[in-house]
C-alpha cells in the first residue's frame, strides 16, 4: 500500500507542480532571486503587451471563444503542447526520474497516447458539429436545455478542479522559486489570469501558451543539451555516472513497481488516455483553428512537440541523478535535497548554467502554471456564459454583446474563487484532486461526447443520466480510496481497495448511458435517434446549408 | 467549411418536439456511405491498435517487469527499457502521421467530391 501512494504522489507531480514540499523548507536557499524575478516580470510585462494586442481584435463572442478561428494548425499545435506540458512536465517528471529512474518515463508515455485518441475518434467531429464548447457537439441532436447544462456542469466541476490544484502548485511554486508570501502569490496568479481571459479572450490565451510552450521546450533543450555535452553526447556515459550515483544504482534502469497492481495500473491508463479527451480547455482548442484539417495537423504538430519534449525531460532526468544527486551545494547539511525532489530540474539549471539560467527556468515554470490557468478560466467561463446563459437559459436569444458581457463576468467570480479555493487549500492534503479531475473527464464527459458522435441509440436521458452516474462513482470512489479515505481522512482501511477509480466509474458510465437510452421510449428519444442520420452527415462533411 | 447551421437544424434547435424529420439525401449516396465506412473502420483500427500497444507495454511493467530490465549490449548500462520507452513516443507520433496523411489526401478528396456534387 505503502508503495501505491508513492506512486500516486509521484503522478499527481506529473499533472501539477503538487506538493511533497509540506515537509521541506519554505523557500529556495537563495530566497529572493532578482535575475528570476527579474525575467518573470519580463514574461509578464510581454503577457500582458499581447493582451492589449489581443484586447483590440477581440470584439464577438466567436472572437472571444475561438479567437475568430483564425489560429493556424501550426500556432494551434504549440498552443496545444502548452496547455499539455505544465511546469508539472518539466519539474514532475524530472524529479520521478531523479528517485526512480526509468518509472519517469512510463507517465510520459501515458500522457502522449492520449493524443492520437483524440484525434481519431474525437477531433475531427468536434471542429465539424461544434463551435466554441463540446457540448455544441453533444447537443446537435439531443435535447439543448438538458444536455448543454449536464455538459457545461461536469466541465465546470473539472475547471474548478484543476484550477484549486494549479493555484496551490502556482502558490507553493512560486513561493519556493521567488521568496513571495503564498498568499500574495496566489493573488498575483489570480489577478493576472482574470486579465488575460477579460480582455484578450481566446487569442491571448493561445498567444501565452505559443510563447510558453516554445520557452519550456528550448529550456529543456538547452539543459540536455548541456548535461549530454558533459557526457561526451553518449547517453550510455551518463547513465553510467547515474548508476555511481544513484542509491538504488543498477535498478534506475528498469521499471521499479511504481505500476505494481495491474488494476490500478489499467485504471490510471484509462484516466490518462480517456481523460485527456474530456478536459473542455484542451477540447476548445479544435475551434480556434479555420477547419478540419488544421485540426487536424495541429494535433501532429503537438504530438511531435510534446514527445520532443518528454524526450528531453527524461535525459534531464537523468542529468539530475548525475549531476545534482552529488552536489553537496543543492542539498540541505543533513543531505537532502533544497526544496525537495521537485527542485531538482531548477537546481540542474544552475549547475549548467549558471544565476543567469536559473533565473530563466524558474520564469518559464511559472509561465506555464499562468498559461494554463489562463486557459482552464476561459473553458470555464465559456461553458457558463455560452452554454448555461445562452443556450439553457436564453434558450438561444441571447444576443452576442450579452454573452460576452456574461462570460466577462463569470471570468471575474471564477479568478476570486480561484483565489479564495487556492488559499483555503494551502494546508490541505489536495494530492487526490488531480487523477480526480482525469478521471471525471474520461467517466462523463468522454464516455458522452463518444457515444453521441458513434452511437445511434443514443438519448438525451441516457447522456445525463449515465453520465451523471459516471461522474458521481469517480467522485466516491476517490473519496473511498486510500488517498482520501486513509491519509486524507485518517481512516484505517480504505472501503475501495485501489488508487484510481476510472476503470470502474467508465464502465458504470457507459452502462449506464447503454442501458438508460435503449429503455428510453419517448417522443424525444425516437426523434434524437431519427436525427443520427443528419448528424452523421454534418459530422463526416461539414456542415452546409440544405437546399 | 465554415460554421453555418443548417436550416432544418436551426429551426431545431429549441423548437418543437413533433416536427416531422426530413433526411439528408445523402445518406442514401453510395459515395457517402463508402466514405464512412472507410474512414470509420480506418479510425477505429488505428485506436485498437495504439490501445493494444499501450497496455501492453502497461501490463509488462507490470507482470514482467525484468523483460524491459535486461541490458541491450553486455556490459553497458542502457537497457532495452530505453529504446522501448523512447520507441513509444516515435511509435505514437507514427500513427498520427500515418492517420494525418490520409484524411489529408483519402478522405478530404472524397469530402470535397461529395460536398461539390451535392451542391450543384
Amino acid at each position: 500500500m505503502r508503495r501505491l501512494s508513492a506512486s500516486f504522489i509521484s503522478f499527481s507531480l506529473l499533472l501539477t507542480a503538487l506538493p511533497a514540499w509540506a515537509a521541506s523548507p519554505p523557500t529556495l536557499s537563495r530566497g529572493h532571486n532578482p535575475i528570476a524575478i527579474g525575467m518573470f516580470l519580463l514574461f509578464v510585462a510581454s503577457t500582458l503587451f499581447i493582451t492589449r494586442w489581443a484586447a483590440r481584435k477581440n470584439n464577438s463572442v466567436a472572437d472571444h471563444y475561438a479567437a475568430g478561428g483564425k489560429i493556424t494548425a501550426f500556432q494551434n499545435g504549440w498552443a496545444i503542447a502548452g496547455d499539455y506540458m505544465s511546469a508539472a512536465s518539466l519539474l514532475g517528471i524530472s524529479a520521478l526520474v531523479f528517485t526512480s529512474g526509468y518509472d519517469g518515463l512510463i507517465y510520459s508515455i501515458g500522457f502522449l497516447a492520449s493524443w492520437p485518441i483524440i484525434l481519431f475518434l474525437i477531433a475531427e467531429p468536434l471542429r465539424n458539429l461544434g463551435r466554441y464548447t463540446l457540448a455544441d457537439l453533444v447537443s446537435h441532436r439531443l435535447q439543448q436545455r438538458p444536455i448543454r447544462a449536464f455538459a457545461a456542469s461536469s466541465s465546470i466541476v473539472i475547471v474548478l478542479l484543476y484550477l484549486v490544484s494549479q493555484m496551490v502548485g502556482a502558490g507553493k511554486l512560486v513561493e519556493l522559486l521567488f521568496g513571495f508570501n503564498y498568499t500574495v502569490a496566489v493573488v498575483i496568479v489570480g489577478v493576472l489570469m482574470v486579465v488575460y481571459v477579460f480582455f484578450g479572450g481566446m487569442l491571448a490565451t493561445t498567444w501565452i501558451q505559443i510563447i510558453k510552450a516554445a520557452l519550456l521546450l528550448a529550456g529543456s533543450a538547452f539543459m540536455a543539451f548541456m548535461v549530454l555535452e558533459r557526457f561526451g553526447f553518449s547517453l550510455n556515459a551518463l547513465f553510467s555516472q547515474a548508476i555511481l550515483a544513484h542509491p538504488k544504482h543498477l535498478a534506475i534502469m528498469s521499471p521499479g513497481g511504481l505500476v505494481s497492481d495491474p488494476v490500478s495500473a489499467v485504471s490510471l491508463g484509462l484516466a490518462l488516455i480517456f481523460g485527456t479527451a474530456g478536459l473542455p480547455h484542451i477540447l476548445m482548442r479544435f475551434f480556434t483553428v479555420g477547419n478540419v484539417k488544421a485540426a487536424r495537423k495541429s494535433i501532429l504538430y503537438a504530438t511531435g512537440i510534446v514527445g520532443v519534449g518528454y524526450a528531453l525531460i527524461i535525459i534531464i532526468g537523468f542529468g539530475t541523478i548525475a549531476l545534482v544527486a552529488t552536489d553537496a551545494r543543492y542539498h540541505t547539511s543533513s543531505g537532502a535535497v533544497i526544496g525537495g525532489a521537485n527542485m531538482v530540474a531548477i537546481h540542474l539549471a544552475h549547475a549548467v548554467g549558471g544565476n543567469i539560467f536559473l533565473g530563466f527556468i524558474c520564469a518559464v515554470a511559472f509561465s506555464t502554471i499562468l498559461a494554463v490557468v489562463a486557459g482552464l478560466t476561459l473553458a470555464g467561463s465559456s461553458a457558463i456564459s455560452h452554454d448555461l446563459f445562452a443556450n439553457v437559459m436564453r434558450r438561444g436569444t441571447a444576443s452576442d454583446h450579452e454573452e460576452m458581457r456574461v462570460s466577462r463576468a463569470t471570468t471575474l467570480v471564477l479568478g476570486v474563487l480561484a483565489i479564495l479555493l487556492g488559499i483555503a487549500f494551502e494546508k490541505q492534503n489536495i494530492a487526490f484532486i488531480v487523477s480526480l479531475t482525469f478521471s471525471i473527464a474520461a467517466s462523463s464527459n468522454f464516455p458522452v461526447i463518444l457515444l453521441s458522435i458513434y452511437w445511434r441509440g443514443l438519448t438525451t436521458r441516457g447522456a445525463v443520466i449515465g453520465g451523471s452516474l459516471g461522474l458521481a462513482t469517480a467522485v466516491v470512489l476517490t473519496i473511498l480510496s486510500p488517498t482520501v479515505w486513509v491519509q486524507v481522512l485518517g481512516h484505517a482501511h480504505a472501503i475501495y481497495p485501489y488508487e484510481y477509480p476510472a476503470l470502474f466509474s467508465m464502465i458504470v458510465a457507459f452502462a449506464g448511458i447503454f442501458f438508460f437510452s435503449v429503455t428510453d421510449r419517448s417522443t424525444h428519444a425516437l426523434q434524437e435517434r431519427a436525427l443520427y442520420g443528419n448528424q452523421l452527415v454534418d459530422c463526416e462533411l461539414g456542415m452546409m446549408k440544405q437546399g | 467549411m465554415e460554421h453555418t447551421v443548417p436550416a432544418y437544424q436551426a429551426a431545431s434547435r429549441h423548437g418543437a418536439t413533433d416536427r416531422p424529420i426530413t433526411t439528408n439525401p445523402l445518406l442514401d449516396d453510395p459515395r457517402f456511405q463508402a466514405l464512412v465506412r472507410s474512414r470509420r473502420t480506418f479510425s477505429w483500427t488505428l485506436t485498437v491498435i495504439m490501445l493494444a500497444v499501450y497496455f501492453a507495454f502497461i501490463l509488462t511493467l507490470a507482470f514482467e517487469p525484468a523483460l524491459l530490465g535486461r541490458p541491450v549490449t553486455q556490459g553497458y548500462p542502457t537497457t532495452w527499457g530505453i529504446p522501448i520507452g523512447f520507441g513509444m513516443f516515435v511509435f505514437t507520433f507514427a500513427l498520427v502521421a500515418l492517420y494525418v496523411v490520409r484524411a489529408n489526401t483519402t478522405y478530404d478528396r472524397a469530402v470535397s467530391e461529395i460536398r461539390n456534387g451535392d451542391l450543384q
